[in-house]
Protein backbone atom coordinates (compact mmCIF):
# COMPACT_ATOMS: atom_id res chain seq x y z
CA UNK A 1 0.00 0.00 0.00
CA UNK A 2 1.53 3.32 -1.07
CA UNK A 3 1.51 6.16 1.41
CA UNK A 4 -0.73 9.09 0.72
CA UNK A 5 -1.53 12.31 2.50
CA UNK A 6 -3.20 11.47 5.80
CA UNK A 7 -6.05 12.94 7.81
CA UNK A 8 -6.95 13.11 11.51
CA UNK A 9 -9.04 10.22 12.85
CA UNK A 10 -9.61 6.53 12.27
CA UNK A 11 -9.92 5.12 8.73
CA UNK A 12 -12.89 6.90 7.15
CA UNK A 13 -13.88 8.62 10.38
CA UNK A 14 -12.68 12.20 10.93
CA UNK A 15 -11.61 13.48 14.32
CA UNK A 16 -11.14 17.20 13.80
CA UNK A 17 -10.58 17.97 17.47
CA UNK A 18 -7.47 15.77 17.45
CA UNK A 19 -5.82 18.43 15.25
CA UNK A 20 -5.71 20.93 18.09
CA UNK A 21 -4.03 21.17 21.43
CA UNK A 22 -5.89 24.36 22.32
CA UNK A 23 -8.32 26.75 20.62
CA UNK A 24 -9.75 30.15 21.52
CA UNK A 25 -9.87 30.72 25.28
CA UNK A 26 -7.98 27.47 25.87
CA UNK A 27 -4.76 28.95 24.46
CA UNK A 28 -2.34 30.11 27.14
CA UNK A 29 0.01 32.98 26.36
CA UNK A 30 2.99 31.36 28.11
CA UNK A 31 3.25 28.25 25.91
CA UNK A 32 6.35 28.56 23.72
CA UNK A 33 5.55 29.59 20.16
CA UNK A 34 5.49 26.41 18.09
CA UNK A 35 4.97 25.15 14.55
CA UNK A 36 1.26 25.25 13.66
CA UNK A 37 0.34 28.11 15.99
CA UNK A 38 -2.38 30.29 14.49
CA UNK A 39 -2.26 34.04 15.10
CA UNK A 40 -4.84 36.66 14.17
CA UNK A 41 -4.27 40.16 12.86
CA UNK A 42 -0.59 39.84 12.02
CA UNK A 43 1.05 42.57 9.94
CA UNK A 44 2.58 40.91 6.89
CA UNK A 45 4.57 42.39 4.04
CA UNK A 46 3.48 40.98 0.70
CA UNK A 47 4.41 42.18 -2.75
CA UNK A 48 2.55 45.43 -2.22
CA UNK A 49 1.52 47.25 0.92
CA UNK A 50 1.74 45.74 4.38
CA UNK A 51 -1.53 44.06 5.28
CA UNK A 52 -3.13 42.37 8.25
CA UNK A 53 -3.69 38.63 7.98
CA UNK A 54 -4.47 35.61 10.08
CA UNK A 55 -1.53 33.24 9.74
CA UNK A 56 -0.17 29.83 10.71
CA UNK A 57 3.48 29.30 11.59
CA UNK A 58 5.12 26.94 9.09
CA UNK A 59 8.69 26.85 10.34
CA UNK A 60 9.86 23.41 11.44
CA UNK A 61 10.18 23.08 15.27
CA UNK A 62 13.96 22.75 15.02
CA UNK A 63 14.22 25.92 12.92
CA UNK A 64 12.20 28.21 15.17
CA UNK A 65 14.82 29.41 17.62
CA UNK A 66 18.50 30.24 17.58
CA UNK A 67 19.28 29.93 21.30
CA UNK A 68 16.32 27.95 22.61
CA UNK A 69 14.49 31.07 23.79
CA UNK A 70 14.48 33.73 21.08
CA UNK A 71 12.70 33.16 17.81
CA UNK A 72 14.65 33.56 14.56
CA UNK A 73 14.47 37.07 13.08
CA UNK A 74 12.53 35.79 10.05
CA UNK A 75 9.72 33.25 10.30
CA UNK A 76 7.65 31.74 7.52
CA UNK A 77 3.87 31.81 7.86
CA UNK A 78 0.93 31.13 5.54
CA UNK A 79 -2.39 32.89 5.40
CA UNK A 80 -5.34 31.29 7.20
CA UNK A 81 -8.86 32.08 6.12
CA UNK A 82 -12.35 30.69 5.91
CA UNK A 83 -12.75 27.47 3.91
CA UNK A 84 -15.44 24.82 3.75
CA UNK A 85 -14.80 21.52 5.53
CA UNK A 86 -12.77 19.20 3.34
CA UNK A 87 -14.05 15.63 3.87
CA UNK A 88 -11.40 13.09 4.87
CA UNK A 89 -11.58 11.28 1.53
CA UNK A 90 -10.48 14.53 -0.14
CA UNK A 91 -7.46 15.19 2.08
CA UNK A 92 -5.32 13.50 -0.59
CA UNK A 93 -6.22 16.46 -2.79
CA UNK A 94 -6.22 20.19 -1.95
CA UNK A 95 -2.45 19.89 -1.78
CA UNK A 96 -1.80 23.60 -1.45
CA UNK A 97 -3.83 23.80 1.76
CA UNK A 98 -3.79 22.60 5.33
CA UNK A 99 -7.46 22.15 6.28
CA UNK A 100 -8.32 23.55 9.71
CA UNK A 101 -11.89 22.36 10.30
CA UNK A 102 -13.48 23.46 13.58
CA UNK A 103 -10.71 25.97 14.15
CA UNK A 104 -13.32 28.11 15.89
CA UNK A 105 -15.60 25.53 17.51
CA UNK A 106 -17.89 28.02 19.21
CA UNK A 107 -18.63 29.90 15.97
CA UNK A 108 -21.70 28.71 14.09
CA UNK A 109 -21.04 30.58 10.84
CA UNK A 110 -18.75 29.54 8.00
CA UNK A 111 -15.80 31.07 9.86
CA UNK A 112 -15.82 28.01 12.09
CA UNK A 113 -13.91 26.12 9.41
CA UNK A 114 -10.73 27.51 7.92
CA UNK A 115 -7.63 26.43 6.00
CA UNK A 116 -4.04 27.53 5.67
CA UNK A 117 -3.04 28.45 2.13
CA UNK A 118 0.53 27.36 1.35
CA UNK A 119 0.56 29.39 -1.85
CA UNK A 120 0.17 32.56 0.18
CA UNK A 121 3.29 32.55 2.35
CA UNK A 122 4.82 35.52 4.14
CA UNK A 123 7.93 36.24 6.16
CA UNK A 124 7.39 37.97 9.46
CA UNK A 125 9.47 38.95 12.47
CA UNK A 126 9.02 37.54 15.98
CA UNK A 127 7.69 40.89 17.24
CA UNK A 128 4.78 40.55 14.84
CA UNK A 129 3.50 37.59 16.86
CA UNK A 130 1.45 38.99 19.73
CA UNK A 131 0.92 36.21 22.33
CA UNK A 132 -2.54 37.60 23.04
CA UNK A 133 -3.51 37.09 19.40
CA UNK A 134 -2.64 33.41 19.28
CA UNK A 135 -5.97 31.66 18.69
CA UNK A 136 -4.92 28.03 18.26
CA UNK A 137 -2.06 25.63 18.91
CA UNK A 138 -1.96 22.39 16.95
CA UNK A 139 -1.61 19.05 18.70
CA UNK A 140 1.27 16.72 17.88
CA UNK A 141 -1.05 15.04 15.35
CA UNK A 142 -1.88 18.43 13.86
CA UNK A 143 1.78 19.44 13.61
CA UNK A 144 2.68 16.15 11.91
CA UNK A 145 -0.12 16.58 9.37
CA UNK A 146 0.90 20.19 8.72
CA UNK A 147 4.53 19.17 8.13
CA UNK A 148 3.43 16.33 5.84
CA UNK A 149 1.29 18.63 3.69
CA UNK A 150 3.76 21.54 3.69
CA UNK A 151 6.68 19.30 2.63
CA UNK A 152 4.51 17.61 0.02
CA UNK A 153 3.44 20.99 -1.35
CA UNK A 154 7.08 21.96 -1.76
CA UNK A 155 8.65 18.67 -2.82
CA UNK A 156 5.88 16.28 -3.94
CA UNK A 157 7.24 13.76 -1.45
CA UNK A 158 4.83 12.11 0.99
CA UNK A 159 6.50 11.22 4.26
CA UNK A 160 4.33 9.25 6.74
CA UNK A 161 3.27 11.31 9.76
CA UNK A 162 4.71 8.59 12.02
CA UNK A 163 8.16 9.53 10.69
CA UNK A 164 7.54 13.21 11.41
CA UNK A 165 6.47 12.13 14.88
CA UNK A 166 9.91 10.59 15.47
CA UNK A 167 11.64 13.82 14.49
CA UNK A 168 9.35 16.49 15.93
CA UNK A 169 8.16 14.82 19.15
CA UNK A 170 11.26 15.76 21.23
CA UNK A 171 10.66 19.45 20.44
CA UNK A 172 6.93 19.09 21.16
CA UNK A 173 7.73 17.39 24.47
CA UNK A 174 10.13 20.21 25.32
CA UNK A 175 7.43 22.81 24.62
CA UNK A 176 5.03 20.90 26.89
CA UNK A 177 7.58 20.80 29.72
CA UNK A 178 8.47 24.47 29.37
CA UNK A 179 4.77 25.34 29.47
CA UNK A 180 4.35 23.29 32.65
CA UNK A 181 7.39 24.91 34.25
CA UNK A 182 6.41 28.46 33.27
CA UNK A 183 2.79 28.00 34.39
CA UNK A 184 4.01 27.19 37.88
CA UNK A 185 6.80 29.76 38.05
CA UNK A 186 4.52 32.62 37.00
CA UNK A 187 2.75 32.10 40.31
CA UNK A 188 6.09 32.66 42.04
CA UNK A 189 6.37 36.07 40.40
CA UNK A 190 8.66 35.37 37.42
CA UNK A 191 7.70 36.70 34.01
CA UNK A 192 7.33 34.43 30.99
CA UNK A 193 10.81 35.09 29.65
CA UNK A 194 12.52 34.60 33.00
CA UNK A 195 10.62 31.38 33.65
CA UNK A 196 11.33 30.09 30.13
CA UNK A 197 15.07 30.72 30.57
CA UNK A 198 14.95 28.98 33.95
CA UNK A 199 13.16 25.96 32.43
CA UNK A 200 15.69 25.73 29.61
CA UNK A 201 18.59 25.98 32.03
CA UNK A 202 17.12 23.06 33.96
CA UNK A 203 16.54 21.05 30.78
CA UNK A 204 20.14 21.61 29.72
CA UNK A 205 21.60 20.31 32.95
CA UNK A 206 23.53 17.07 32.86
CA UNK A 207 21.19 14.18 33.56
CA UNK A 208 24.13 11.86 34.09
CA UNK A 209 26.69 10.39 31.74
CA UNK A 210 27.17 13.73 30.00
CA UNK A 211 23.66 13.69 28.54
CA UNK A 212 21.43 16.73 29.02
CA UNK A 213 17.82 16.21 30.11
CA UNK A 214 16.94 17.86 26.81
CA UNK A 215 18.80 15.04 25.05
CA UNK A 216 16.86 12.41 27.00
CA UNK A 217 13.66 13.73 25.42
CA UNK A 218 14.75 12.20 22.11
CA UNK A 219 14.10 8.76 23.57
CA UNK A 220 10.36 8.23 24.23
CA UNK A 221 11.26 5.76 26.97
CA UNK A 222 13.18 8.38 28.94
CA UNK A 223 10.58 11.14 28.76
CA UNK A 224 8.52 9.99 31.73
CA UNK A 225 11.66 10.10 33.88
CA UNK A 226 12.37 13.70 32.82
CA UNK A 227 8.75 14.62 33.60
CA UNK A 228 9.04 13.06 37.04
CA UNK A 229 12.27 14.97 37.68
CA UNK A 230 10.73 18.23 36.44
CA UNK A 231 7.74 17.90 38.77
CA UNK A 232 10.05 17.09 41.67
CA UNK A 233 12.20 20.14 40.84
CA UNK A 234 9.11 22.37 40.76
CA UNK A 235 7.99 21.04 44.13
CA UNK A 236 11.38 21.96 45.57
CA UNK A 237 11.07 25.49 44.21
CA UNK A 238 7.69 26.04 45.89
CA UNK B 1 -1.66 -65.30 8.49
CA UNK B 2 -3.62 -63.01 6.11
CA UNK B 3 -7.21 -62.57 6.96
CA UNK B 4 -10.05 -63.38 4.58
CA UNK B 5 -10.52 -59.62 3.93
CA UNK B 6 -6.85 -59.06 3.01
CA UNK B 7 -6.87 -62.20 0.90
CA UNK B 8 -9.83 -60.81 -0.94
CA UNK B 9 -8.00 -57.48 -1.53
CA UNK B 10 -4.99 -59.34 -2.88
CA UNK B 11 -7.10 -61.19 -5.42
CA UNK B 12 -6.04 -59.59 -8.79
CA UNK B 13 -9.28 -60.29 -10.64
CA UNK B 14 -9.42 -60.87 -14.36
CA UNK B 15 -8.63 -57.54 -16.06
CA UNK B 16 -6.21 -55.71 -13.80
CA UNK B 17 -3.19 -57.82 -13.18
CA UNK B 18 -0.93 -54.73 -13.35
CA UNK B 19 -2.86 -52.74 -10.74
CA UNK B 20 -1.11 -52.76 -7.41
CA UNK B 21 -3.38 -53.54 -4.51
CA UNK B 22 -3.57 -51.10 -1.56
CA UNK B 23 -1.22 -51.88 1.31
CA UNK B 24 -2.61 -54.32 3.78
CA UNK B 25 -4.11 -52.86 6.92
CA UNK B 26 -1.60 -53.56 9.61
CA UNK B 27 -1.98 -53.25 13.33
CA UNK B 28 0.55 -50.34 13.32
CA UNK B 29 -1.48 -48.37 10.77
CA UNK B 30 -4.62 -48.78 12.81
CA UNK B 31 -2.90 -47.57 15.95
CA UNK B 32 -1.44 -44.54 14.09
CA UNK B 33 -4.84 -43.75 12.69
CA UNK B 34 -6.43 -43.83 16.11
CA UNK B 35 -3.55 -41.81 17.56
CA UNK B 36 -3.91 -39.11 14.90
CA UNK B 37 -7.59 -38.83 15.59
CA UNK B 38 -7.07 -38.71 19.33
CA UNK B 39 -4.34 -36.05 19.15
CA UNK B 40 -6.45 -34.00 16.76
CA UNK B 41 -9.28 -34.21 19.23
CA UNK B 42 -7.03 -33.18 22.13
CA UNK B 43 -5.71 -30.24 20.08
CA UNK B 44 -9.24 -29.10 19.41
CA UNK B 45 -10.02 -29.41 23.10
CA UNK B 46 -6.87 -27.43 23.94
CA UNK B 47 -7.90 -24.75 21.45
CA UNK B 48 -11.38 -24.58 22.95
CA UNK B 49 -9.89 -24.47 26.43
CA UNK B 50 -7.51 -21.72 25.33
CA UNK B 51 -10.44 -19.66 24.08
CA UNK B 52 -12.39 -20.25 27.27
CA UNK B 53 -9.44 -19.31 29.49
CA UNK B 54 -8.70 -16.26 27.35
CA UNK B 55 -12.25 -15.09 27.87
CA UNK B 56 -12.16 -15.94 31.56
CA UNK B 57 -8.90 -14.06 31.98
CA UNK B 58 -10.37 -11.05 30.23
CA UNK B 59 -13.43 -11.17 32.46
CA UNK B 60 -11.28 -11.43 35.57
CA UNK B 61 -9.21 -8.46 34.36
CA UNK B 62 -12.38 -6.43 33.93
CA UNK B 63 -13.79 -7.48 37.32
CA UNK B 64 -10.57 -6.58 39.10
CA UNK B 65 -10.19 -3.36 37.12
CA UNK B 66 -13.74 -2.34 38.08
CA UNK B 67 -13.07 -3.06 41.75
CA UNK B 68 -9.83 -1.10 41.66
CA UNK B 69 -11.58 1.78 39.83
CA UNK B 70 -14.23 1.97 42.55
CA UNK B 71 -11.48 2.11 45.14
CA UNK B 72 -9.50 4.76 43.24
CA UNK B 73 -12.66 6.75 42.57
CA UNK B 74 -12.84 7.71 46.25
CA UNK B 75 -10.00 10.19 45.69
CA UNK B 76 -10.64 13.61 44.15
CA UNK B 77 -9.93 14.08 40.44
CA UNK B 78 -7.17 16.53 41.38
CA UNK B 79 -5.45 13.91 43.56
CA UNK B 80 -5.86 11.24 40.89
CA UNK B 81 -4.25 13.53 38.31
CA UNK B 82 -1.41 14.29 40.69
CA UNK B 83 -0.75 10.58 41.09
CA UNK B 84 -0.69 10.11 37.33
CA UNK B 85 1.72 13.04 37.09
CA UNK B 86 3.95 11.42 39.72
CA UNK B 87 4.09 8.31 37.54
CA UNK B 88 5.50 10.51 34.77
CA UNK B 89 2.60 10.73 32.34
CA UNK B 90 2.48 13.70 29.99
CA UNK B 91 -0.62 15.87 30.41
CA UNK B 92 -1.35 15.48 26.70
CA UNK B 93 -1.27 11.68 27.08
CA UNK B 94 -3.55 11.80 30.12
CA UNK B 95 -5.94 13.95 28.06
CA UNK B 96 -5.90 11.41 25.22
CA UNK B 97 -6.29 8.46 27.57
CA UNK B 98 -9.26 10.06 29.29
CA UNK B 99 -10.73 11.39 26.03
CA UNK B 100 -10.76 15.12 26.78
CA UNK B 101 -8.68 18.15 25.75
CA UNK B 102 -5.43 19.19 27.42
CA UNK B 103 -7.00 22.46 28.66
CA UNK B 104 -9.76 20.41 30.34
CA UNK B 105 -7.12 18.44 32.24
CA UNK B 106 -5.38 21.71 33.16
CA UNK B 107 -8.65 23.04 34.63
CA UNK B 108 -9.18 19.86 36.68
CA UNK B 109 -5.62 20.15 37.97
CA UNK B 110 -6.52 23.58 39.30
CA UNK B 111 -9.45 22.05 41.15
CA UNK B 112 -12.30 22.90 38.78
CA UNK B 113 -15.15 20.42 38.97
CA UNK B 114 -15.49 17.37 36.73
CA UNK B 115 -18.44 15.22 35.81
CA UNK B 116 -18.83 11.85 37.51
CA UNK B 117 -18.10 10.18 34.19
CA UNK B 118 -14.78 11.98 33.78
CA UNK B 119 -13.76 11.32 37.37
CA UNK B 120 -14.50 7.64 36.72
CA UNK B 121 -12.34 7.69 33.58
CA UNK B 122 -9.37 9.17 35.44
CA UNK B 123 -9.83 6.67 38.28
CA UNK B 124 -10.05 3.78 35.81
CA UNK B 125 -6.78 4.82 34.18
CA UNK B 126 -4.98 4.88 37.50
CA UNK B 127 -6.62 1.55 38.43
CA UNK B 128 -5.29 0.04 35.21
CA UNK B 129 -1.79 1.30 36.06
CA UNK B 130 -2.08 -0.37 39.48
CA UNK B 131 -3.28 -3.60 37.90
CA UNK B 132 -0.54 -3.99 35.29
CA UNK B 133 2.17 -2.94 37.74
CA UNK B 134 1.08 -5.33 40.49
CA UNK B 135 0.12 -8.36 38.40
CA UNK B 136 2.67 -8.22 35.66
CA UNK B 137 5.57 -6.40 37.30
CA UNK B 138 5.49 -3.50 34.83
CA UNK B 139 8.10 -1.00 36.06
CA UNK B 140 7.91 2.69 35.10
CA UNK B 141 4.33 2.30 34.00
CA UNK B 142 4.12 5.68 32.18
CA UNK B 143 7.16 4.78 30.13
CA UNK B 144 5.62 1.37 29.37
CA UNK B 145 2.47 3.09 28.10
CA UNK B 146 4.64 5.06 25.67
CA UNK B 147 6.65 2.07 24.44
CA UNK B 148 5.97 0.93 20.86
CA UNK B 149 4.57 -2.60 20.69
CA UNK B 150 7.17 -3.44 18.06
CA UNK B 151 10.31 -1.60 17.06
CA UNK B 152 9.51 0.62 14.08
CA UNK B 153 5.75 0.44 14.61
CA UNK B 154 4.39 3.69 16.08
CA UNK B 155 1.64 2.02 18.09
CA UNK B 156 1.81 2.12 21.89
CA UNK B 157 -0.45 1.08 24.77
CA UNK B 158 -1.48 4.78 24.90
CA UNK B 159 -2.94 4.41 21.40
CA UNK B 160 -4.72 1.17 22.30
CA UNK B 161 -6.21 2.69 25.44
CA UNK B 162 -7.21 5.93 23.72
CA UNK B 163 -9.09 3.88 21.12
CA UNK B 164 -11.00 2.11 23.90
CA UNK B 165 -9.17 -1.22 23.73
CA UNK B 166 -8.24 -1.88 27.39
CA UNK B 167 -8.60 -5.60 26.62
CA UNK B 168 -5.56 -5.39 24.32
CA UNK B 169 -3.61 -3.35 26.89
CA UNK B 170 -4.21 -5.97 29.59
CA UNK B 171 -3.43 -8.82 27.19
CA UNK B 172 -0.21 -7.12 26.14
CA UNK B 173 0.79 -6.47 29.75
CA UNK B 174 0.06 -10.08 30.72
CA UNK B 175 2.51 -11.40 28.15
CA UNK B 176 0.05 -14.12 27.14
CA UNK B 177 -0.38 -12.52 23.73
CA UNK B 178 2.57 -11.41 21.62
CA UNK B 179 2.88 -8.05 19.89
CA UNK B 180 2.07 -9.51 16.50
CA UNK B 181 -1.27 -10.89 17.71
CA UNK B 182 -2.10 -7.59 19.41
CA UNK B 183 -1.34 -5.70 16.22
CA UNK B 184 -3.45 -8.13 14.17
CA UNK B 185 -6.35 -7.65 16.58
CA UNK B 186 -5.86 -3.88 16.33
CA UNK B 187 -5.63 -3.68 12.56
CA UNK B 188 -5.07 -6.66 10.25
CA UNK B 189 -3.52 -4.22 7.76
CA UNK B 190 -0.95 -2.94 10.24
CA UNK B 191 2.09 -4.03 8.21
CA UNK B 192 1.01 -1.88 5.28
CA UNK B 193 -0.34 0.89 7.44
CA UNK B 194 2.89 1.45 9.35
CA UNK B 195 5.38 0.70 6.60
CA UNK B 196 7.65 3.64 5.86
CA UNK B 197 10.13 4.17 3.06
CA UNK B 198 11.84 6.78 5.22
CA UNK B 199 14.14 6.61 8.20
CA UNK B 200 15.26 9.03 10.87
CA UNK B 201 18.95 9.85 11.14
CA UNK B 202 21.11 12.46 12.83
CA UNK B 203 22.15 15.13 10.34
CA UNK B 204 25.44 17.03 10.25
CA UNK B 205 24.06 19.78 12.51
CA UNK B 206 23.26 17.20 15.19
CA UNK B 207 19.49 17.39 14.66
CA UNK B 208 17.19 14.47 13.87
CA UNK B 209 16.33 14.40 10.17
CA UNK B 210 14.51 12.24 7.62
CA UNK B 211 15.85 10.48 4.54
CA UNK B 212 14.67 7.64 2.25
CA UNK B 213 15.66 4.17 3.37
CA UNK B 214 18.36 2.46 1.36
CA UNK B 215 16.90 -0.26 -0.86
Amino acid sequence: MAHDLEYPGAPGVPDWSSLYRARGDEVVRYRPVFTGDVFENVQVQGLGQARTKNVILLQHPCALRSNGVDLHPRLMVAEVRQHRVIPVEDWTGHISKMPLPDLKPIVASGKRNQAAFFDEPYLIGPDDLDPDKRVACLSQTGVNLLLQRWVHHNSRAVVPTATYQDVSSPAFEEADLIEEWVEERLEAGLDVREATIEALKWLREDAGGGVMRQGLLEDPQSRSIVRQQLRAALRQLR
Amino acid sequence: MPTDRSQELLEPGTAATDIKPPPPITETRTVAHVLTEDIGHIRQQARDLHEVTDELHQRSHYAEWNARTSHRGRSSTQDLLNELAELGFAWRDIARLVGVSVPAIQKWRRGEGTTGENRHKVASLLAACDLVAEHYGIQEVASWFEMPLLLGVPLTPVDLWAEDRPDLVFDYASGHTDSDQILMAWDPQWRDRYRSDFEVFRAGDGQLSIRPKER
